[in-house]
């Protein structure tokens, strides 16, 4: 009896344990590919980084292109006000954003889940057996959208940790650079993706960065760091390529076809979540623009186009419609770079060197395209700069905190914002790095005031 | 056969037979005998007993007889057989009458015989169940059918008989060469020492088990109005903590066994539903509908459950390897009764309210409130900032709590149950249709079917045997797809949601609640649990046994946005999402089992294989961008269409055996061992060992014991230690995947982006158990207690290791050597005070002393768990800012600046607020009853530390939205401090100071509570009326749960601790129950 049970025993212990190594490896679901099968093809590696693209206009998270740069950066500047504003948008409106600021941590997160997928595709780019060709634009395009990425982050919250890879064991202790650096990592992955990318692009090739949105970005960088020849000439490969002057009507910018865009994002639908966000209810608005924006314009500006209006009681309410479809049928594109702030930076770096003729013929560009009274070439510089100001203002509101950064740029921030906002401090020129990130990260420190 | 269809036959004639006289008239010719009892049994009801074998050489009957005295006729009737009668109650029991000088002859070989008879209490009725066994011969016995008859086959007939059972006392009964025994009286046992526990692939009695195991019964699951059976057991269980998350239908509840093991993985129980494990992280398959979560427990009908036990050491749970670490509950179903078929329907009707909510503000003090912040911010109220102020009626009031959960909810369960079977074959079907109207305004229905069938059988030798159980369950609810509670803290003057014609009217900087209630979910779960058992005595001890069990549960949302619902000025358009979703299991264990007794040595040796496989497989489509309401719900009229997909597949595989050894039913030694392979971890890490070893010495037999302490009628010492491992941290971990997602397409195929950061080095996380307990009994059992200490310790953590957004991701899953720490007392007091025919009075007491200790964690300083976790703390410590009250001149909450540097940091100013950890907890149940009454109270304590609900508020004191009436004693200028602080409408500091104190030592209170958990009366009635139904038993009874709760905790709720969510609901039902 003992022998014949511990035969049993013995058989059916065996006979599965051959086979149980075997009973516990498992499928990998439909809807996930391995890393490995990611960019084994030109096909899936085209595909992988589109993916970074459909992400940032579509993404079910609140990326911080697809709005909340323009609208938060417009209320924490003297562009946008809010008509009954919760405790996230009363926050960037007083300047006293709470480091637990819920929208404050999603425009950190998203810019930094970016910059972790153009590196996690860059890496694979580079290692996988994909053709030359390929490698080398997509390598281009992801340094582009990494730098962009990096570009926001700077100037919203200081200086920023670089990430330049997927380990999360680096990016996970990483401390702040200095400004300096992160200009320098910058232009060295612009410099490189405009070397990868061709420069013969048709309109349909907008929606990806090219070599010309690399040198829309070189340029706004130029301008910052004040070195007005690099930035007026980064600025003229793209105003005399031919492929986006003369500026199309106010009316056409925001449209798919428009010959303006140097870069614009594809949405699935074309009710696009901005659109949304900033339509009144029948009754009350949500979003408006500060009356100090609105009195600005001259009742005969095209650009009114990209305003409407509503009463409440007996007051009017201006709001921001630049984006007007609220059909699901796709008429408009995001709008991440245009021609237009390619003229003011022109403009503003051609003055700087005293090119008065060259830059007022810039900025006139666009008063002709606002239908309104051209300038005289200007003499005094003051003066020059004060109107390339305000009407960079004028075109750019509500364009990706446009004005909040060019506010801080100039050094004009506190002396613009303290009459209007009379808590406004020199601290908040910084958004408060994510209270989160703080607590995670033992090399972050936090902006000073917070 | 004959004979068990016979048994049955008089059994069913024993329920008509009252009311017939004993006077019999027989007209019969060369009849069979069993042709006269046939017809003696018609006339006078009595049954007969007997075996077809005794009846063999009768001889044939002629009778006349007229109105005769029953006797007479049975005597005229015996008068030339080999045969005798004996009259016991209303049973007729025939023997053979044994031959004095044919059983001289057969002195030399003992005659083999067989028997058959009947257990009976003092009270006569029958004991189910019962264990009868020949002395000195193991393999010789069976046990009592429902009506407590059994059969014994090739008895020695000198042979003594051994009597046991759960309910009663140890009997023996001399054979004596009867045939028929008779009825055996025995006496009902006070303890329980004996009962039936259900183990890991296997049964125990308490007597013998060296674990812990818990068991709740069917009788105290069928006191408790409550859908979801495991809310049956709370408070019960020592060691066992239910949290339940809200009072909706269905709602989830959290289990927790012996404290947290894991830092970040799951803490859920193994559950296994008549050893098929169940599934319970279906989670929610819709995304962007809230409040549909749907509980698999929630598909059990709690009237289908014989028993449920809680295992919890390591001789208990280590078997089920890597599963066994965070405790294992098993629910075990009725199982069908041989006896007369018995018909059991249950009526049950009730109604549900809130528990505990609080006071809001009337109109006039919320307008004070908002009018005090304007005031205290220097801004003036506009239209803009302060429409309750400028626009709406400063004199208008609505109760806005009694408006969204003031209601009702009311629910109704029938139950029908069938049992019935014999000897060998025993049946039970049954079936409950329950449903709920919710209390939210509206219709809010929950609906749940359920149907179950039980097989068994079993051959004649009792060498083979079959069991089959089968289970459905369908389940459906309509609901809002919103918790209309954070609705109660709209402004109490805000005007009317709907015109006077029922539309919806928009208040700019409001939600309409009213709107919210057009935005549907409905969905419904079908689940599907099959499971058989077949096992074969290949020799003698030797069992073979292959248990097998499939399930399914499918399950389907649905959820509507209408247009109508959206604000005018928003989004325009409809949406409509359709999910499904399908999980499928099934488990394959065969397994062995060998018992044999060595003389005062009896080992018990049980060895298997499991194979567990699990596929999730899911679907859902978003409908989106509809223009017209009418066409939600059609896929061709939305204006895009998305739609997702995900499968995941989890396969394991084991193999286990167990040796456990008893000596001089003193001595108890076992042993576990179990090698695990799960399809969750990286291919290098797949497998692990994992054993238990345990002892138990039961003093009281010994005689120094026995002498000494007389008044101990048990004791026993037992002790365990073992490995026990998690696996719960979903499927796919280690693999570095990309997923697909529609809403990343970007014109060139399908959008893929990383799923998570990976680690493919993923480990089981390992938790060694050791425990020490004893249990002793006290006068005969009346009084036992049961105490336990366990020390648990739980390493290689697998951690949710948060990470700064720079990585790209918030978090990783990593093993790390990490080690907690869960030890405890428990302790467990049964004792019948009083124990009469007429009035019974028992008790049981529970109470549990956890504790939990985070021992080591390399590197938390630095790590992004450096706030949440101090080493030699608890998991659930609460570190803070500490509140100072409210500072008299700025009148805003300020804070301990402990490195006085001006800016408050979670790093370098947190101190310790206390955990929130329950400390002690339990329940405290008496039972009494008199007669056909009995009254049961059931009160559960638990004494913790809980968030405070003025700090879980959305909006802060001084907004647009109410608050409860404490926060008027707020300051109001130096000298007039108060407690809460100043109120505002957008002053930045205050806030700041609010958005602190909800992370402050302020925000930590007591939420410690008892609470009338349970309260059951039932009347049972007996005499005349049972006749008139023609019922068996007939009862009515009233239950309430949840019923009365006494708490310094204020606000909402104790133990859900929330203000936003649904608090518990008080429950009170009246039901009848009729048996037939």
């Amino acid at each position: 009896m003992y022998k014949l049970s511990c035969f049993i025993l013995f058989f059916c212990l065996s006979f599965f344990h051959f086979s149980c190594k075997k009973f516990v490896e498992v499928n990998v679901p439909a809807d996930q590919l391995v890393i490995e099968k990611v960019f084994n093809s030109d096909a899936k590696a085209e595909a992988a980084v589109s993916s970074i693209y459909g992400y940032m206009v579509n993404g079910s998270s609140n990326h911080f292109t697809k709005q909340l740069l323009s609208l938060y950066g417009g209320y924490a500047s003297d562009e946008l006000n809010y008509y009954t504003p919760n405790s996230n948008v009363q926050g960037f409106l007083s300047n006293n954003i709470l480091i637990e600021n819920s929208v404050n941590r999603i425009i950190w997160t998203t810019a930094y889940e970016t910059i972790y997928y153009t590196n996690a595709c860059l890496e694979g780019v580079m290692t996988s057996p994909i053709s030359e060709g390929l490698r080398k634009r997509l390598s281009g395009e992801l340094k582009i959208v990494r730098a962009l990425s990096h570009f926001y982050l700077l100037q919203l919250y200081g200086p920023i940790p670089i990430v330049t890879s997927s380990d999360y064991g680096t990016n996970a202790m990483i401390a702040r650079s200095d400004t300096s650096l992160v200009y320098n990592q910058l232009l060295k992955d612009l410099t490189e993706a405009a070397e990868s990318l061709s420069s013969n692009i048709g309109l349909s090739d907008r929606i990806r960065p090219t070599r010309y949105a690399a040198k829309a970005l070189m340029a706004r960088i130029y301008l910052h760091l004040g070195q007005w020849e690099k930035a007026e000439a980064a600025a003229s490969v793209i105003l005399d390529s031919g492929h986006f002057l003369p500026l199309p009507p106010a009316s056409q910018v925001f449209l798919k076809d428009s010959h303006e865009a140097i870069w614009h994002l594809m949405p699935l639908s074309g009710y696009l979540s901005i659109t949304s966000s900033t339509r009144p209810l029948p009754s009350a608005p949500r979003v408006y623009i500060t009356p100090q924006l609105r009195s600005l314009f001259d009742g005969a500006d095209n650009r009114l186009n990209w305003i409407d209006s509503l009463m409440v009681g007996n007051q009017r309410y201006y709001y921001p419609k630049k984006y007007k479809n609220i059909s699901s049928t796709v008429t408009e594109y995001l709008v991440m770079l245009r021609a237009a702030e390619q003229l003011f930076i022109r403009a503003e770096a051609r003055a700087r060197q005293g090119k008065f003729s060259e830059s007022t013929a810039d900025l006139n560009l666009l008063r002709a395209r606002a239908g309104l009274s051209l300038f005289p070439i200007f003499t005094d510089i003051n003066a020059l700069l004060l109107t390339i100001e305000e009407e960079r203002f004028k075109e750019l509101f509500a364009e990706h905190a446009d004005r909040w950064i060019n506010l801080k740029r100039t050094g004009k921030a506190v002396s613009t914002l303290t009459p209007i906002k009379p808590d406004f401090q020199i601290n908040d020129l910084l958004f408060p790095i994510p209270g989160l990130e703080v607590q995670r990260n033992p090399n972050m420190t936090q902006n000073p005031g917070y | 056969m004959k004979f068990s269809a016979i048994l049955l036959f008089c059994a069913s004639l024993m329920a008509s037979a009252s009311g017939k006289g004993q006077l019999v008239t027989l007209n019969l010719k060369n009849a069979s005998l069993e042709m006269v009892f046939e017809e003696i049994g018609k006339q006078t009801g009595y049954n007969f007993l007997y075996t077809d074998q005794m009846l063999h050489h009768a001889n044939r009957v002629d009778l006349s007889v007229k109105n005769m005295p029953l006797k007479d006729a049975l005597n005229l009737c015996f008068k030339d057989q080999q045969l005798g009668f004996s009259i016991l109650n209303k049973t007729i029991i025939v023997r053979i009458i044994v031959d004095s000088d044919k059983q001289d002859d057969k002195n030399l070989t003992i005659p083999l015989i067989d028997i058959i008879g009947r257990i009976v209490n003092q009270q006569g009725e029958p004991v189910p169940g019962a264990s009868v066994q020949v002395k000195g011969n193991s393999s010789l016995g069976t046990s009592t059918d429902g009506n407590g008859y059994f059969e014994l086959k090739g008895v020695e007939a000198s042979a003594i008989l051994l009597i046991s059972g759960v309910s009663i006392e140890n009997t023996e009964v001399k054979v004596n060469g009867r045939t028929n025994i008779g009825s055996v009286e025995v006496k009902i046992k006070v303890g329980s020492l004996d009962e039936t526990l259900v183990i890991a692939y296997g049964t125990t009695s308490r007597r013998m088990n060296t674990g812990s195991v818990s068991k709740v019964t069917a009788e105290e699951i069928s006191r408790q109005p409550v859908s979801n059976p495991i809310i049956a057991i709370a408070g019960r269980v020592p060691g066992l903590m239910i949290n339940t998350t809200n009072g909706l239908p269905g709602s989830s509840t959290a289990i927790l066994i012996r404290g947290r093991q894991s830092l970040g993985q799951g803490t859920a129980p193994y559950i296994l539903l008549d050893g098929v494990p169940l599934m319970l992280n279906s989670g929610t398959l819709t995304s962007g509908l809230s409040n549909t979560n749907q509980n698999i427990l929630n598909t059990i009908n709690p009237a289908d459950i014989e028993s449920i036990e809680v295992l919890k050491d390591a001789e208990a749970t280590s078997i089920y390897g890597s599963q066994g670490a965070n405790g294992v509950i098993l629910i075990n179903t009725k199982k069908g009764k041989s006896g007369r078929t018995e018909v059991s329907l249950n009526l049950i009707g009730g109604i549900k309210k809130v528990t505990r909510s609080m006071d809001l503000l009337s109109t006039a003090q919320y307008l004070e409130m908002r009018r005090e912040a304007f005031q205290n911010d220097n801004v003036v109220p506009t239209a803009s900032n302060a429409p309750d102020l400028v626009l709406w009626d400063q004199e208008r009031y609505t109760d806005w709590k009694k408006e969204f959960i003031g209601g009702t909810a009311r629910n109704s369960n029938i139950q029908l149950s069938v049992t019935g079977g014999n000897v060998s074959t025993q049946f039970m079907a049954s079936g409950s249709l329950f449903s709920e109207i919710g209390l939210f305004p509206g219709e809010h229905p929950f609906k749940r079917g359920t149907g179950r069938i039980n097989l068994n059988h079993k051959t004649p030798n009792n060498k083979f045997r079959i069991q089959m159980n089968a289970s459905f369950a369908s389940d459906y609810r309509k609901s809002s797809i919103n918790d209309m509670t954070s609705y109660i803290f709209l402004p109490p003057n805000a005007p009317a949601f709907k015109d006077s014609s029922g539309n919806l009217v928009w208040i700019p900087g409001l939600e309409n609640p009213y709107a919210l209630l057009l935005r549907k979910f409905e969905g419904g779960t079908t689940s599907f649990v099959a499971q058989g058992e077949m096992s074969y005595q290949l020799f003698s001890g030797f069992n073979l046994r292959m248990s097998a069990g499939y399930n399914q549960t499918v399950r389907k949302d649905e959820g509507t946005i209408p247009i109508s619902s959206q604000s005018p000025g928003s989004s325009r358009f409809g949406s409509y999402e359709n999910a499904r979703g399908m999980l499928e299991g099934w488990v394959f264990e065969p397994q062995f089992n060998y018992k044999r007794r060595i003389r005062s040595l009896n080992f018990e040796m049980l060895s298997g294989i499991s194979l567990h496989s699990r596929k999730q497989d899911n679907m859902s489509v978003i409908a989106s961008e509809y223009t017209n309401d009418d066409f939600l719900g059609n896929l061709q009229a939305a204006g895009r269409v998305d739609v997702y997909n995900s499968f995941s597949q989890y396969r394991y595989f084991a193999m286990f055996g167990r040796l456990k050894a008893e000596w001089k039913n003193r001595y108890i030694f076992s042993i576990n061992i179990r090698r695990d392979g799960s399809s969750r971890f990286g291919p290098a890490e797949r497998f692990s060992n994992f054993s238990a070893f345990s002892a138990g010495w039961i003093f009281s037999e010994s005689d120094f014991v026995k002498n000494a302490f007389p008044f101990l009628s048990f004791g026993k010492i037992r002790g365990s230690f073992g490995v026990t491992g998690n696996d719960q941290i979903g499927d796919y971990q280690f693999i570095d995947s990309w997923t697909a997602n529609t809403n990343y397409n970007y014109g060139v195929g399908p959008g893929f982006l990383p799923t998570r950061l990976f680690n493919s080095a993923l480990q089981w996380e390992r938790t060694r158990k050791l425990q020490a307990g004893i249990e002793l009994g006290f006068f005969k059992d009346r009084a036992m207690l049961t105490l336990d200490y366990y020390h648990n310790r739980s390493d290689n953590q697998l951690v949710n290791y948060g990470l700064p957004s720079t990585t790209g991701f918030t978090n990783i899953l990593r093993n790390l050597d990490a080690l907690i720490q869960n030890s405890g007392i428990e302790l467990v007091l049964n004792s019948t005070q009083v124990q009469t025919p007429k009035f019974s009075w028992t008790s049981m007491f529970t109470v549990s002393f956890p504790k939990n200790k985070l021992i080591r964690y390399p590197g938390l300083a630095e790590s992004s768990n450096a706030t949440s976790f101090i080493i030699g703390q608890s998991l659930r410590i609460a570190q803070r800012y500490q509140l100072l009250g409210v500072d008299p001149t700025s009148g805003n909450y300020h804070f301990l600046d402990i490195d006085n540097n001006g800016i408050l940091q979670p790093q370098n100013d947190y101190v310790l607020a206390g955990t929130l950890d329950q400390k002690y907890f339990g329940g405290f149940d008496n039972n009494f009853r008199y007669k056909g009454f009995k009254l049961d109270l059931f009160f559960q304590f638990v004494k913790q530390k809980g968030n405070s609900y003025i700090a879980s508020l959305s909006t802060l004191p001084g907004q647009l939205g109410n608050q409860p009436v404490e926060v008027l004693s707020r300051w109001q200028g130096p000298d007039q401090p108060g407690v809460y602080q100043r109120f505002t409408n957008s002053n930045t500091a205050t806030q700041t100071a609010f958005s602190r104190f909800r992370s402050s030592t302020g925000a930590i209170v007591d939420a410690s509570y008892a609470r009338l958990k349970n309260l059951a009366v039932s009347y049972e009635f007996a005499g005349r009326i049972l006749p008139i139904l023609k019922a068996k038993q007939f009862r009515i009874y009233v239950q309430g749960h949840d019923l009365l709760t006494f708490t310094g905790y204020r606000g909402a709720d104790p133990e859900t601790q929330s203000v936003t969510s649904l608090p518990l609901l008080k429950t009170f039902a009246g039901g009848i129950q009729i048996t037939f």
